[in-house]
């Protein structure tokens, strides 16, 4: 991580702690009253004890101050604390809130071509547990490191108006403490690391056996592989027994035994003013009670700063993602409203010197039926791609109703071209949710695209009409009934353009049919594109385009392609009637 | 308790670590008791001398030897208990692993490999802390509890204790309380946070719909939603998190103020000393411990539990194939009768009277629409699965008769879609023949047709494969597994279409490489390319789980049927690729 970076995310994450002034000074305020009202506990006791219990005054009126005194001060104190928490919480929380929404919106609005390198899996690691791991940042360091902090402070200060001297030897403990949790981090620092990864090497080890378990049955090698994990196994534990062994010497025990010799030089001391005549008794129960708490709050302080390097790092590759440049939209107020379409010597390529698309061209008229066809990988999809706009194309140009695809905003575009993808995908919700996909579109628009879809007896089956529920648990639909709805879907924004990607696997005649209807009524209306691989689907076709390696082949209507002899066009035709030939037969 | 009865057998296997790693922890708890008195004597001393003495130092020089011991025996107990526990989550782990190398595809296929992580790694961490830190804040704390009580009962005043301790019962009630709603709201943060990782995953494989459909806001507000949600749950986990410090305050506080007074007046009438009123104080703060050691132990137990009871589920799963097979067969002779095969009796019949034989040096291909259960057939050669219905003979003895290891062993089974371990790339295709020489790897990955491929890797055969490694295509991982079949000196090599991914003219390659090497090696091919089996002794062509045509190509190619409507229709497709 460069420099930069670093500074990038610590601004970004120092941001929210500045973020809301009035609930930084709230929770500020409240830290430090509550410290007051804790530290002033044991002070109250040493009054009792000094000017009244020894010197043995018992006037009636002071005591039940001191009392009160006593008891508001104490109830406060959990109160304030309980409150100083909730607001370093919330403050925590938000800030996470927050990172985390930016995160997820801004990796949606990332271009297209970013997606085709990123790993998902990884994605969703930087938006959830990476964040995650901020959280934990904030939460403690925030309420934990601060309160206890401020608290050491206040003791300290505490101390210092009873006792100078008394304090100056428990002050010791400061300095002692972090060398010996300094000494801890020293030593441990490698052996944690060794047990954290032989921890994930075990977890690889497993997974890795599940899902090649077969082959490994297969091979007769389970002694081999189980030897291999033992060992594994093996290290693991001597490593963490180091850990263990590291710990128990230096942590808690160490930072307890610290505290008895603190307690007994300071029982010591008081002992060296109670010959000298000065002591007090009650300084001394006050102190006693201020060590008591003392030794926890460095133990924690310390012991969290592990927590903020990792915080650093998942914070540094989540800066990251939300500083890569997100798709830009003009937004020019122009709206596609015929759906005329004209492409010409469009050139395409995602990486240079690959080119998939060569010098393509052609004119769709409003309303016409334009299919394109050909191999995998001869560029039909990628074509589709480019006219909705996923990839920013340099060499061509690409024009609906005469302007540019670029100049349309992002709103206007999507309006304007529908499309209908390769796997019908439903989202768990109403039947309506799934029309509508949170466009909220009127009612009447999703009723008229469910009748152009012919999904309307559909919906008059189904037990709660429109508000049926879909997806996990709810109904299921046939895939016909899917692929209507997915029509539908697309028809209800009244798009000008709609965009068919036809499915590559076998499709029961149900759904051909189900398109071919759909095609056949919308034809005229709405200019479509559809990217074709069953032939027997688009014989109405205005104009069909045979890609291969990216340029153009062929190009006519059915009857014109199929009068070619050596047409490609026509070897595909009598290819997939062969095909249907060995289908009738399996 | 159940869970700590379900772990008996460890316990006492180890009664005598857990023995003297109790008797450390009694000896902290007992010094631990005595620190606070000897401080109240010290000061007594103190004040009633008027000044430092010998007596005063000796005293001194006693707490600090306490404190030592006390240092030393928690070393020692913490290495002892979390030792032996950290011992028993790598036996589970041990047999968990080995556990899952004796079970098969038809435990396999009904559980997903994230929950078997879980179980690996989270139970069994969860069922650790249960036998170390669950039975050290068991033990310690009611050892505690029992021992500060007593002290203050009879050491210094038992009015006093009887007072001071009125609102500890509360501070009890509300540990378990505010314990048990972290727990829960716990639990439900965590389902939070997996829907955030499921919108997230969602929202990311499905990229292209929602571009396309412009619904990048929406989905923003759904996560939105979701995002709020995990925030309101994690809200409530500190909510309650944070109530613990009140309680505990408040309660303290009570106490420490009835102390105080009742304790005053008791020096007041010369019943008590200040020393002793000051070991009451550090009594008090040493009880709060035990309290939250309930609470916490409540909660491990029972989440320890839960885990036992998975974890034990797998552990005592039987293997899914029964080896009581005795024999070991000497001819690669493969007959199979009259075979019938279901998975479950609901899904209907995969395969319905197969019958073919297989002699030694024989070539068997098979072909036949996806899901005719082709590769069920293969499974269940190789005794993945037990057949109801029919036989399978090798060397005439059925496979029940035959130990697992020696069917296994007759088989060099390739799948389509083969699995590389991360190891180099030499190790995997010696995986069945960890003691391959080089050469013999390198004369297998040539009939593969690899050895060209893997020359052109950064480190050659050392060249790493899988996640910390390089990525290798479809093709090269298909020949890789072919080079992984034929390193091993099984008699019957079976490719289960795996050669799909290969192009046609490198298929052809490695199949007359086959022709070319086998040492009266038997061949099994599975392929959906005709070419690959148009040489075969016997073609079976299964539809449905029946066999529909049987023969050699020419006879096949000869009749109207599903083979040469299918050896026409890949004529036509090569014409088409070759324009």
């Amino acid at each position: 991580m460069s420099d930069n970076n670093r500074r990038g995310t610590f601004k970004l994450l120092s941001s929210y702690i500045y973020g809301d002034k009035a609930l930084l000074t709230k929770a500020s305020a409240f830290l430090v009253l509550a410290t007051i009202a804790d530290v002033l506990g044991p002070y109250l006791g040493k009054v009792f004890i000094d000017d009244y219990l020894m010197p043995r005054q018992f006037e009636t009126q002071a005591l039940v101050t001191l009392l009160l005194l006593y008891l508001g001060s104490q109830i406060a104190a959990a109160w304030l604390r309980y409150q100083q928490t909730m607001h370093f919480t919330t403050m925590a929380l938000n800030a996470v809130q927050d990172i985390r929404q930016r995160a997820f919106k801004h990796v949606l609005k990332l271009p297209m071509a970013y997606f085709d390198h990123a790993r998902t899996g990884q994605l969703v690691s930087r938006i959830t547990n990476d964040t995650e791991a901020i959280k934990d940042l904030y939460v403690q360091f925030l309420s934990v490191v601060m309160s206890n902090l401020i608290l050491l402070i206040g003791i300290l200060i505490a101390m210092a108006l009873l006792d100078l001297q008394l304090m100056l030897a428990s002050a010791l403990l400061i300095p002692t403490v972090m060398g010996v949790i300094f000494l801890y981090e020293k030593f441990s620092g490698p052996a944690v690391q060794q047990s954290r990864h032989l921890r994930s090497e075990i977890n690889a080890n497993i997974s890795e056996s599940i899902a090649g378990m077969s082959v490994l049955q297969a091979s007769n090698q389970q002694p081999r592989f189980i030897e291999e994990f033992d060992q594994v196994n093996d290290d693991y534990y001597r490593a963490r027994m180091r850990t263990i062994k590291v710990s128990a010497l230096l942590l808690r025990p160490a930072i307890d035994l610290l505290s008895v010799s603190v307690l007994v030089a300071i029982i010591w001391m008081f002992g060296l003013q109670v010959t000298t005549g000065v002591a007090e008794v009650g300084v001394l129960y006050a102190f006693l009670n201020y060590l008591g708490r003392f030794t926890e709050p460095l133990a924690e302080v310390t012991q969290r700063f592990n927590l903020y390097q990792q915080a650093m790092v998942a914070g540094d590759r989540v800066h990251t993602l939300i500083e890569e440049g997100e798709q830009q939209y003009h937004d020019s107020p122009a709206q596609i409203t015929s759906g005329h379409i004209t492409v010409s010597a469009l050139n395409f390529a995602y990486q240079t010197g690959k080119p998939v698309l060569h010098d393509v061209s052609f004119n769709l008229k409003p309303g016409e039926l334009f299919a394109v066809v050909g191999h995998t990988g001869s560029g039909k999809s990628t074509l589709l791609s480019v006219l909705l706009n996923f990839y920013p194309t340099k060499e061509g140009t690409i024009r609906l109703d005469g302007q540019p695809l670029e100049s349309f905003s992002h709103d206007n575009l999507r309006r304007g071209i529908g499309l209908i993808p390769q796997e019908p995908f439903i989202v768990v919700g109403s039947l309506r949710d799934n029309i509508d996909m949170g466009r909220n579109l009127p009612e009447a628009k999703l009723l008229q695209a469910a009748q152009q879809a012919h999904l309307t007896d559909t919906i008059r089956q189904l037990p709660d009409g429109l508000d049926t529920r879909l997806g996990e648990g709810g109904t299921r639909l046939s895939t016909g009934q899917r692929q209507q709805l997915v029509i539908a879907r697309a028809l209800a924004a009244s798009p000008q353009i709609l965009l068919l990607d036809e499915a590559t696997a076998n499709v029961d005649s149900e759904t051909e049919q189900v398109i071919q209807r759909a095609l056949r009524e919308l034809h005229g209306k709405v200019t479509m594109i559809i990217v074709a691989h069953r032939l027997s689907t688009i014989k109405h076709a205005d104009q069909i385009l045979v890609l291969s390696h990216g340029r153009i082949e062929e190009r006519g209507t059915h009857n014109e392609l199929m009068q070619a002899d050596a047409g490609l066009y026509r070897s595909m035709y009598q290819l997939q009637q062969q095909a249907r030939r060995v289908q009738m037969l399996s | 308790m159940r869970l700590f009865r379900q772990l008996t057998w460890f316990f006492h296997a180890n009664w005598r670590t857990y023995a003297i790693a109790l008797l450390m922890l009694a000896g902290v708890a007992l010094l631990n008791a005595a620190l606070p008195y000897l401080i109240g004597q010290t000061i007594d001393r103190l004040l009633a001398e008027g000044a430092l003495n010998p007596t005063v130092e000796y005293y001194l020089l006693t707490l600090l030897g306490m404190g030592a011991l006390i240092y030393l025996l928690r070393v020692g107990w913490r290495l002892i208990l979390f030792g032996t526990s950290y011992q028993l989550g790598g036996i589970l782990r041990q047999r968990f692993y080995q556990r899952l190398t004796r079970l098969g595809p038809a435990f396999y296929s009904q559980q997903s490999t994230g929950d078997l992580m879980a179980k690996a790694t989270n139970d069994i961490d969860a069922i650790e802390l249960a036998a170390g830190e669950g039975v050290l804040s068991g033990f310690d704390g009611a050892l505690t509890f029992v021992l500060v009580i007593a002290m203050m009962l009879f050491a210094i005043d038992w009015r006093l204790t009887v007072i001071a301790l009125l609102p500890f019962p509360i501070m009890g009630y509300g540990f378990f309380r505010i314990s048990r709603s972290v727990h829960q709201h716990f639990q439900e943060s965590l389902e939070r946070f997996s829907d955030l990782n499921n919108q997230t995953q969602q929202a990311l494989s499905g990229i292209r719909l929602i571009k396309a459909m412009g619904r990048e806001h929406h989905e923003s507000q759904v996560f939105n939603k979701i995002a709020d949600k995990a925030a309101r749950c994690n809200y409530q986990v500190a909510r309650y998190e944070a109530l613990y410090e009140p309680v505990i305050y408040l309660c303290l506080t009570t106490s420490l103020l009835l102390i105080l007074g009742i304790g005053g007046w008791l020096v007041w009438q010369d019943q008590l000393t200040v020393g002793k009123l000051a070991s009451f104080t550090l009594y008090m703060g040493q009880l709060i411990w035990p309290m939250w050691a309930f609470g916490w132990l409540l909660n491990i137990i029972e989440r320890g539990s839960a885990a036992l009871k998975r974890v034990d589920v797998l552990l005592d799963t039987p293997d899914t194939i029964a080896d009581h097979g005795t024999h070991t067969p000497t001819q690669p002779d493969l007959s199979i009768h009259n075979l019938s095969f279901a998975y479950d009796e609901k899904d209907g019949q995969i395969l319905k009277g197969v019958h073919f034989n297989l002699l030694q040096g024989q070539k068997l291909g098979i072909a036949g629409p996806t899901g005719a259960g082709k590769t069920t057939l293969i499974q269940l050669l190789m005794r993945h699965w037990d057949s109801e219905s029919g036989q399978i003979l090798i060397d005439d003895h059925p496979l029940q008769a035959l130990t697992l290891h020696h069917i296994r062993a007759c088989f060099a089974y390739v799948p389509q879609d083969s699995f590389l371990f991360s190891l180099s790339i030499a190790d995997n295709i010696a995986l069945a023949r960890p003691t391959a020489s080089l050469e013999q790897i390198q004369h297998a990955a040539k009939v593969a047709a690899l050895d060209e491929d893997i020359r052109h890797f950064p480190d050659g055969y050392n060249t790493q494969v899988g996640e910390r490694g390089i990525t290798l295509s479809g093709g090269q991982r298909q020949r890789l597994a072919i080079a992984r079949a034929l390193i091993t000196d099984a008699p019957i090599l079976i490719l289960d279409d795996a050669l799909s991914a290969v192009d046609v003219h490198t298929e052809q390659q490695i199949l007359q490489h086959l022709r070319d090497d086998t040492q009266q090696r038997s061949v099994i091919i599975i392929s959906h390319r005709l070419s690959a089996i148009e040489d075969a002794d016997e073609i079976l062509v299964l539809n449905h789980g029946e066999i529909s045509e049987r023969g050699n190509h020419t006879s096949l190619a000869q009749q109207d049927g599903w083979y040469s409507r299918m050896w026409t229709y890949q004529q036509m497709e090569a014409a088409l690729d070759e324009r």
